[in-house]
C-alpha cells in the first residue's frame, strides 16, 4: 500500500474566474434546434427539395413564353418537346406553365390557409385556455362540434353556398380548419399557465397581455411550427381533392388538383398529362411531411419516435 | 359504462341535429332562385314549382317540415332530377359504395396488421424498410393519383383487370385496393411502432422468462395488445374512406353514392349536395361513436366508469 505523505498534497487555490468561464457558446432554443436539424440528413434533403419546388413554382412559369389560360389548338395533346417541356393539354395549353402555376397556387393556398388557421387557433385556444372555467367549456364545445364532422364535408357545404373560387376556397378552409390548432394551443396554455415562471411573472405584476405574449406563446411556438408544417400539405391536399371532385378552383385557373382531374380524363390516351402534376404534388407533399418529421425531432426532442 | 354510452349517444344525436340545422340554413343562404336558371319560365310555373318544393311557406314552417321529413328518412327532392327523392337515389347507390368501403377497410386493417407484425419482427430488415417505403408513399401520394396509376398500369397496360365498371368481382379488385392502400400503409406503420413498444414492456419480459415459446409470446401477448390502437383508427378510416369513394367511384365508374355526389356537384344540384353531405356526416359521426365504444370493449384500461 502506498504511503500517504503530506508532500503529495498541495493547495492549488481556487480560481473563481475559471469556474465561471463559459466553455461552450451558449445557444438559444432556435440555434439548438437548428443544430439538431442540420445533422438530420433526410430532413435537410427534404428541405432542399422543398426549396427547389418553391423556386420552380416562382420561376417556372416565367421562363417559358406561354400563359396558363391560352392555348394553340394546332398543338393539342403534344408530348414533351423542346418547345413544350411538359407537353400540352387537350386544348393546346403549355403544361409546363400550367403545372408550375398550379404548384404556385397550391403552395400559396397551403401557406396562407395554414398561417390564417394558426392565427385564429392561437387567439381562440389561447383565450379559451387562459380564461378557463365556463368560457372554456362553451368555447370548446363549439370546437368539438366543428371537429366531429369531417372538415372536407364542412368545406363542401360552404363552397356550395359561396361558389367556386380561389378566395372562397381559402375562406372555407380557414373557417373550418382552425379548430385543431385551437385545441393544441388550449392544451398547451392550460399546462403552461400552472408553471412557476408564469406565477412569478404574475406576482411581479405582469398583466395578462404580457403573460400571454411573453411567456405562453413563445413556449408553445415549437409545437405550433410543427403543426404548421403538417397543416400546409394538409391544406394542399384538401384543395387538390376539392378541385379534383370539381368544387374547388374554377377553370381555367390551374391548380395541382384541377390539373390532375384534367389528367385523369385523358389518362387512357395521354397518360403524361396526369403524370407531371401528380409527380409535382407528390414531391411537395412528401417533402413537407418528411421535413415536418425532422423539424419535430429538432424542436421537440421528447416527441422523437 | 351504460351512462357513458347514453351520454355519448345523446351528444351524437345533438350533433347531427345541429349539423342538419346548419345544412338547412346554408341551403337558404345560396344566392339566387334555384328555378330561374337556364330556361325562361312564367311566374305561374315558378309559383307552382315553389309550392311543390314548399319554398312559398315562411322559413320557420319550412324548417320544421324539413326536420320532420328528416326524421322520416326523407331527404327531399333532387333539383336536377325532378320528382326523384334523394333518399331513393342514395339507397340505389349505397350497395355499391358499401361493397367498396367495407372490404377496403377490412383489407386495410388486416393487411396493414400483417405487414406491421412482419416489420416489427424484422426490425431494421428488408420488411421494415418496405413498410417505411409504403408509409411514405401512403402519406405523400394523393388517392386520386394512386387510383389512376393502378387503373393505367393494371387495367390498361397489362390488362389484368377491367378498366371500369361494377359487375363482377374482377371489377372490384382495383378500386378496393386503391382505396385500401393508404390504410395498409398507415396501419402497418402504426402496428410496427406499437409492437416494438410492447415487445420492450415488462409483461412480455415476464412471459419470456416463464419460458413461453416465441410464437406464443408474440401471438398471445404482443399482437393482441399492439392491435388495440388500430381500433381507434377505425373511425378516422371510415371518414376518409367515405370521402375517398367520391374520387374512386368517379375514376372507376362505380355506380355508388360518390358518383351521385360528383354528378350533383357538376350539375350544381344544391339540395342533393347538401343532403349527401348531411348523410355522410351522420354516417361518420355514427362510425366514430361505434369505434369509440369498441375501443372501450377491446381495451379494459380505458373503459370509462362514469
Amino acid at each position: 500500500m502506498a504511503e500517504l505523505s503530506k508532500e503529495k498534497f498541495q493547495i492549488v487555490g481556487k480560481n473563481l474566474k475559471a469556474a465561471q468561464e463559459v466553455v461552450r457558446p451558449s445557444m438559444t432554443y432556435w440555434q439548438d434546434a437548428w443544430r439538431r436539424l442540420k445533422v438530420n440528413k433526410i430532413a435537410m434533403l427534404t428541405l432542399s427539395l422543398l426549396c427547389i419546388m418553391i423556386f420552380m413554382a416562382i420561376i417556372g412559369p416565367m421562363i417559358r413564353p406561354f400563359v396558363y389560360d391560352e392555348g394553340n389548338l394546332f398543338d393539342a395533346n403534344l408530348k414533351a418537346s423542346s418547345k413544350y417541356w411538359f407537353g400540352t393539354d387537350d386544348i393546346g395549353r403549355d403544361l409546363w406553365t400550367r403545372v408550375w402555376w398550379g404548384a404556385r397556387l397550391s403552395l400559396f393556398i397551403g401557406v396562407v390557409v395554414a398561417l390564417a388557421n394558426l392565427t385564429i387557433g392561437i387567439l381562440y385556444g389561447g383565450i379559451s385556455g387562459y380564461l378557463g372555467g365556463k368560457v372554456d367549456d362553451i368555447m370548446m364545445r363549439f370546437v368539438e362540434l366543428l371537429i366531429t364532422v369531417p372538415q372536407m364535408l364542412w368545406i363542401i357545404m360552404l363552397m356550395v353556398v359561396m361558389g367556386q373560387g380561389v378566395a372562397t376556397i381559402m375562406i372555407a378552409m380557414t373557417a373550418t380548419g382552425w379548430a385543431g390548432t385551437a385545441r393544441i394551443v388550449r392544451g398547451q396554455v392550460l399546462q403552461l399557465k400552472e408553471m412557476e415562471y408564469v406565477m412569478a411573472a404574475k406576482v411581479l405584476g405582469s398583466d395578462m397581455g404580457r403573460v400571454v405574449f411573453k411567456h405562453l406563446i413563445p413556449n408553445t411556438m415549437g409545437i405550433l411550427i410543427i403543426s404548421v408544417t403538417f397543416a400546409i400539405p394538409a391544406a394542399i391536399f384538401t384543395e387538390a381533392f376539392l378541385s379534383f371532385i370539381g368544387i374547388g378552383i374554377p377553370v381555367p385557373i390551374p391548380s395541382l388538383g384541377s390539373l390532375s382531374r384534367e389528367g385523369t380524363n385523358m389518362l387512357l390516351v395521354h397518360p403524361y398529362q396526369l403524370m407531371y402534376p401528380s409527380i409535382v404534388i407528390s414531391i411537395i407533399m412528401l417533402a413537407f411531411q418528411i421535413f415536418g418529421d425532422g423539424l419535430r425531432d429538432a424542436l421537440d426532442p421528447r416527441l422523437r419516435q | 359504462m351504460a351512462g357513458y354510452v347514453f351520454k355519448r349517444f345523446i351528444y351524437m344525436i345533438l350533433t347531427i341535429w345541429i349539423v342538419a340545422t346548419i345544412t338547412f340554413f346554408l341551403m337558404h343562404a345560396i344566392p339566387g332562385n334555384p328555378f330561374v336558371t337556364g330556361a325562361r319560365i312564367t311566374p305561374e310555373v315558378l309559383a307552382n314549382l315553389e309550392a311543390k318544393y314548399g319554398l312559398d311557406k315562411p322559413l320557420v314552417v319550412q324548417y320544421f317540415r324539413y326536420m320532420g321529413n328528416l326524421l322520416k328518412g326523407d331527404l327531399g327532392l333532387s333539383l336536377q332530377y325532378r320528382n326523384r327523392p334523394i333518399t331513393k337515389m342514395l339507397a340505389a347507390g349505397f350497395p355499391a359504395s358499401a361493397q367498396l368501403v367495407f372490404p377496403a377497410m377490412f383489407l386495410g386493417s388486416s393487411v396493414g396488421l400483417f405487414f406491421g407484425i412482419i416489420a416489427a419482427l424484422n426490425n431494421k430488415g428488408f420488411a421494415d424498410y418496405f413498410v417505411i417505403f409504403l408509409a411514405v408513399l401512403g402519406i405523400s401520394v394523393p388517392i386520386f393519383v394512386f387510383a389512376s396509376l393502378f387503373q393505367y398500369f393494371f387495367a390498361v397496360h397489362i390488362r389484368w383487370f377491367p378498366v371500369a365498371g361494377w359487375k363482377t368481382t374482377r371489377h372490384m379488385v382495383l378500386p378496393i385496393i386503391a382505396l385500401a392502400f393508404r390504410y395498409i400503409a398507415y396501419n402497418a406503420r402504426m402496428m410496427k411502432t406499437s409492437m416494438i413498444e410492447i415487445m420492450g414492456s415488462d409483461y412480455v419480459v415476464t412471459a419470456k422468462a416463464k419460458g413461453l415459446s416465441k410464437p406464443v409470446v408474440i401471438m398471445k401477448h404482443v399482437v393482441r395488445n399492439a392491435s388495440i390502437p388500430i381500433v381507434t383508427y377505425l373511425g378516422p378510416m371510415l371518414t376518409t374512406a367515405v370521402l375517398g369513394t367520391f374520387v374512386i367511384e368517379r375514376i372507376y365508374g362505380v355506380p355508388g353514392v360518390g358518383k351521385y355526389m360528383i354528378q350533383a356537384i357538376q350539375q350544381r344540384d344544391y339540395t342533393m349536395i347538401l343532403a349527401m353531405t348531411l348523410s355522410s356526416a351522420a354516417l361518420v359521426i355514427l362510425g366514430v361513436f361505434v369505434s369509440d365504444l369498441l375501443y372501450g370493449v377491446v381495451d379494459p384500461r380505458i373503459r370509462v366508469g362514469k
